[in-house]
């Protein structure tokens, strides 16, 4: 294993401090917990988004603490769910008693310490509520699709539940939007080659050197084929496919896309992807509103990408324009200025 | 007959001792099946919660359960963790305000505990978890409770634990890590459900194997 790691049992804490120490001005630590708030909170009436997960997904799901996005977020080891309590700490620490919403990708322990974190909220009269994202198309079939797993997607959850939360939405009124988001969001992913986790030293999985595998998860769960690698153009056709059939885009949509690259994937190949998935959606005449392209979850050091669509409609466009700041994400409001921050 | 908080604080330290004593037997389950760390969180749970009790003050049994499973979730916060503290919280939301626990409350509390494990881990009978020995043990506890009386009761209950524990072996895991080995799964039995033997045969007070 060849990392820049000094203890690898240290390795979550450490990384953290690297990120609280760089960015005072926008995150607090809660040390104990492990957990980063905003520096800014808590915020008088406004609903806290509170997020979290394992490690290894940089810039989820720290990268998306800030204005306009989540409110804070409880930090777990390299692919392992947070506890109850570094959840409820982040929760307390960020909320202002208009209620929290915790908004996550749905994977079982994560959803464990969520529940038992909702409960002893409850205790003490903090209201909460959970939306879980489920966007990973190759994870379960159609009919079944609350079942899903959260990728990359997560982060129009945050765009636009954030967004939603800044404007002073009611708990009803960002979980509505950030639900409405979860249903309109499809992502698929392919992967060239594994990642280490520090603690255990060994790659994730094995790959051969000629193959890929379409619908791998972010901490290399089993997708749906292995096989030869193909051409950029044949995989993006193959997974926008699998894509638009699950989702029934019909022309005429709006969508928003994201290419995000895995962790090791240069950004000229994710380019070279996005001229593909232009062509595709030409032909189909679904027209492109916003694009993003770079890393927003990756799977540490995983060569491959994902593509992600989100169906718009005039609510989901306005929400999704509205300014972000984090020190991993910064989207200027209209007009080009940060407002706000 | 009637249990008070410090019969309650005897029995914690009793059950922390023997998860200690058997940690490494449920590493070596957990190998098995899954990443091998059960014996050291539930080691570290239950030591926390014996010595959590040991320092209560007060004798609010309900509320000792309530802050117990946070105590035993910081410690512990792996699935099995979780779902274990989840099980104490729910005790102490039964035994809310209880100094005392009759035998029928401590069924009702065990009851409690089981729901929340189903609830939160979406698990039933049948998918090669704690809750294959788990069920049946409180099923027999309540069942022989009233003929036979509470140490009685609890004997019945450790063998019912002991039984499901054996019949987990031919199951195939359905949730959590250990789905992921799905048919490899087969032949060995759950390491939640030797958990669940150790709990019960020191309720039982009874020798462990």
């Amino acid at each position: 294993m060849k990392k820049f790691v000094n203890d690898p049992k240290k390795f979550t804490r450490e990384y953290v401090e690297g990120v609280a120490a760089a960015h005072p001005d926008q995150l607090r630590l809660l040390d104990d917990a492990l957990s980063l708030v905003r520096a800014d909170s808590p915020k008088d009436g406004k609903v806290a988004i509170i997020t979290g997960g394992g490690s290894g997904h940089l810039p989820t799901f720290l990268g998306y603490v800030g204005y306009g996005l989540c409110d804070g977020v409880a930090i777990g080891d390299v692919f392992q769910s947070p506890g109850a309590d570094q959840i409820v700490a982040a929760a307390e620490a960020a909320q202002s008693g208009a209620g929290v919403l915790f908004l996550f990708g749905h994977y079982s322990g994560d959803v464990m310490n969520f529940d038992m974190a909702a409960e002893i909220l409850e205790m003490s009269d903090i209201e909460s509520k959970t939306v879980l994202v489920t966007d990973d198309v190759a994870s379960a079939p159609r009919d079944n699709w609350q079942k899903r797993r959260g990728v990359a997607g997560l982060f129009f959850a945050y765009k636009i539940a954030g967004a939603k939360a800044e404007a002073m939405g009611s708990l009803e009124e960002v979980t509505r939007v950030a639900e409405k988001t979860v249903a309109a969001t499809r992502s698929m992913g392919v992967a060239l080659s594994p990642c280490i986790i520090p603690e255990v030293g060994k790659p994730t999985f094995e790959i051969g050197e000629n193959e890929m595998e379409i619908g791998m998860g972010i901490h290399g769960e089993r997708g749906i084929r292995r096989g030869e690698l193909k051409p950029a153009d044949e995989v993006t056709a193959e997974l926008m496919d699998a894509i638009i059939k699950d989702f029934q885009l019909e022309s005429g949509t709006e969508i928003a896309v994201l290419v995000n690259g895995l962790g090791s994937t240069p950004l000229e190949e994710l380019y070279i992807v996005y001229r593909k998935i232009a062509q595709i959606l030409g032909e189909k005449d679904i027209k492109v509103y916003r694009n993003y392209i770079g890393e927003f979850a990756t799977s540490m050091e995983m060569g491959g990408f994902s593509i992600t669509l989100l169906k718009l409609d005039d609510e989901l466009k306005e929400l999704l324009d509205a300014p972000a700041q984090s020190p991993f994400f910064i989207q200027p409001g209209p007009g080009g200025i940060v407002s706000g921050c | 007959m009637v249990a008070k908080f410090a019969q309650v604080a005897e029995t914690l330290e009793r059950m922390a001792k023997a998860v200690a004593k058997n940690k490494e037997w449920l590493v070596e389950l957990d190998s098995a099946i899954g990443d091998g760390d059960l014996g050291l969180t539930m080691d570290r749970g239950f030591t926390a919660l014996a010595d959590a009790a040991a320092t209560y003050s007060d004798d609010d049994i309900g509320k000792f359960f309530m802050t117990g499973g946070l105590t035993f979730n910081k410690v512990a916060p792996s699935t099995m963790g979780t779902l274990v503290s989840t099980a104490i919280m729910r005790m102490g939301k039964e035994w809310k305000g209880k100094t005392e626990l009759s035998p029928e409350d401590i069924v009702a509390g065990l009851q409690a505990g089981v729901n929340g494990i189903k609830e939160r881990g979406k698990g039933e009978l049948g998918d090669k978890t704690a809750l294959d020995a788990l069920i049946p043990a409180v099923e027999a506890l309540e069942e022989s409770l009233e003929s036979e009386g509470l140490p009685a009761a609890w004997k019945k209950a450790h063998q019912a634990a002991l039984t499901g524990f054996e019949n987990t072996k031919e199951m195939q895991s359905k949730l959590g890590r250990a789905s992921w080995f799905q048919e490899g799964s087969v032949g060995k039995p759950d390491p939640g459900a030797g958990l669940i033997t150790v709990i019960f045969a020191v309720l039982a007070k009874d020798e462990l194997e």
